[in-house]
């Protein structure tokens, strides 16, 4: 692995107020992965992407991205250095329409006119409704589409490292296919991606690895096959016996 | 017939003057949802800069439209730099403060810049030099004269209001701004600058309120260390009747709040101009609670 680790989190730990978020959570990503985060409501799954991308500040511990320390950068200088983060609920401008939410996505990047073309030509291969309502205010969208949208924005910003936080949720069975599908998409065009799942089978069909976080803790750490077989997880998580 | 649309003409420039502040206001509401108190007192301090600086270069000895120019662009440059100054030292350090911390601090700004302004203007009210000609018989159009002040004061204010439209909606500051003014940490994470933007909206707004104050001092040439409390008083009332954050809301409300000034003082009775202009604001306020171009903000989550 060594040299092909891209983000290294060692041993850190966050506090809310009295309440201990993560503890000493330690793990590695590996360039060009999907890597599950598992775990029930209040595990910790959100406060980690957070403290990933700069909304929190860890007690103790250290992010590494190429070897370079992560917590001593802003929330929008880890954007510049391709840490992006869609949060959960999609997060997208509903004042602004697609296609300035699209280009608000390129923010760090400044491409040229036609590496700016490209860039939208693939996003807009990737969710083609997305160029049919280019115009609409994003407000406008279907829950379905603000996901696409939510996805496209962060590819515009060719991230280094993109953390997705329940990119299935509230949306329809078929729909939840398609996003999973998409997300394989990435991986397969280079990305590395941070995916944190309710829905944790299907996580780990299409992911390589996982992590199970419990109450703050890493309960469990493998490769995704070791996950789905695993007893324990088989029992509270996949909801198989 | 004439007279009316001499009245409209009045109307609408004293509009656009209250359109120009109003504009700050609805810009720094955007993006830091504060209602900056202190932003009538820019308004105040462009009139005593533009003052001083026409007075220095002697540019009321020959009225025209460049020296009138200097003193705007001179005017707007010192205004920013004093928005700026004042966002980055009353309102930055308080960015995780509660939010009536930071209201609180936008009164005593503006009770800081009216009595420093009286310490070092003197509260005696004072003359602005008259920049433009003044001559009623130069513009007529067959049985209209055109007042060429007035003129002036609508084109120069249309310009800025359009250049400023321009920047919020069509350049990447702008949609910068109108993303940190949706939500300031979602933002952050696309690696948008928000301090800066924030910072940024402050010099805009201060600016406008700027060249706000050298037009008043056009039209109404008495200025005092107090005037931009009145003023920026009812350019705010004009922002919220037009639906506050929205900015051709802030245009629509002070063209309305200057055209129905304009028509108490000329149909009904000049005593009573600012308490029924209110009236008929707050009676529009009853109707649309949340201004003309308003929308119920969507509940942040």
């Amino acid at each position: 692995m060594g040299n092909n680790v891209l983000l290294e989190v060692r041993d850190l730990s966050v506090r809310y107020g009295a309440v201990q978020a993560l503890k000493s959570v330690h793990f590695d990503l590996i360039k060009g992965e999907i890597l599950c985060l598992l775990g029930a409501n209040g595990a910790g799954k959100t406060t980690l992407l957070k403290t990933l991308s700069g909304g929190l500040s860890p007690d103790s511990g250290t992010i590494r991205l190429h070897g370079s320390n992560l917590l001593a950068l802003s929330t929008e200088a880890r954007a510049r250095a391709g840490m992006i983060h869609v949060p959960e609920g999609r997060g997208i401008f509903l004042n602004l329409s697609v296609e300035e939410n699209l280009d608000l996505g390129a923010w760090t990047k400044r491409y040229t006119k036609t590496d700016y073309r490209a860039k939208l030509d693939e996003v807009f291969e990737l969710f083609p409704r997305l160029k049919e309502r280019l115009a609409q205010n994003a407000g406008t969208l279907s829950g379905g589409e603000q996901q696409m949208l939510a996805i496209g924005r962060a590819w515009m910003a060719e991230p280094e490292v993109l953390l997705l936080d329940e990119p299935s949720l509230g949306l329809a069975p078929k729909l939840i296919d398609k996003i999973f599908e998409i997300i394989s998409t990435l991986q397969s065009k280079g990305a590395t991606i941070l995916l944190v799942e309710q829905n944790a089978e299907q996580a780990l069909t299409i992911g390589n690895r996982g992590i199970l976080l419990e109450t703050g803790l890493v309960r469990m750490q493998g490769s995704a096959k070791e996950l789905l077989a695993s007893e324990e997880m088989r029992k509270s998580y996949l909801g198989l016996a | 017939m004439n007279e009316f649309i001499q009245h409209v003409i009045n109307g609408l420039s004293l509009g656009c003057i209250y359109a120009l502040v109003a504009i700050g206001y609805t810009l720094v509401f955007g993006v830091l949802s504060l209602i900056n108190f202190a932003h009538g007192e820019m308004v105040m301090m462009g009139a005593y800069f533009g003052m001083y600086f026409a007075k220095h270069f002697k540019l009321a000895e020959e009225p025209g439209i460049s020296g009138l120019l200097l003193t705007l662009v001179a005017t707007m440059i010192v205004t920013g730099c004093i928005g700026w100054c004042v966002e980055k030292f009353a309102y930055r350090p308080l960015k995780n403060a509660p939010r009536i911390n930071l209201l609180i601090t936008a009164v005593g700004v503006s009770l800081l810049f009216q009595f420093s302004g009286q310490l070092i203007f003197g509260s005696a009210p004072q003359f602005f030099p008259q920049l433009v000609e003044f001559n009623l018989d130069t513009w007529k159009i067959g049985e209209l004269q055109f007042n060429p002040l007035q003129i002036t004061v609508l084109g120069i204010a249309l310009v800025l209001t359009v250049v400023l439209q321009t920047l919020v909606f069509k350049t990447r500051t702008g949609r910068g701004m109108r993303a940190v003014s949706f939500n300031r940490d979602l933002a952050s994470l696309l690696g948008i600058p928000a301090t800066r933007v924030i910072s940024l909206t402050f010099v805009v707004g201060a600016a406008l309120a700027g060249a706000a104050g050298v037009l008043v001092g056009l039209v109404y040439p008495k200025i005092d260390p107090l005037m931009g409390s009145l003023l920026g008083l009812k350019s705010f009332v004009a922002a919220v009747v037009g639906g506050i954050g929205n900015l051709s809301g802030a245009v629509l409300g002070a063209l309305l709040l200057g055209l129905s000034e304009e028509f108490v003082v000329g149909y009904l009775a000049p005593t009573y101009r600012d308490a029924i202009a209110f009236a008929f604001l707050i009676i529009i306020l009853l109707w649309r609670p949340s201004g003309l171009l308003g929308v119920n903000r969507i509940e942040k989550v």
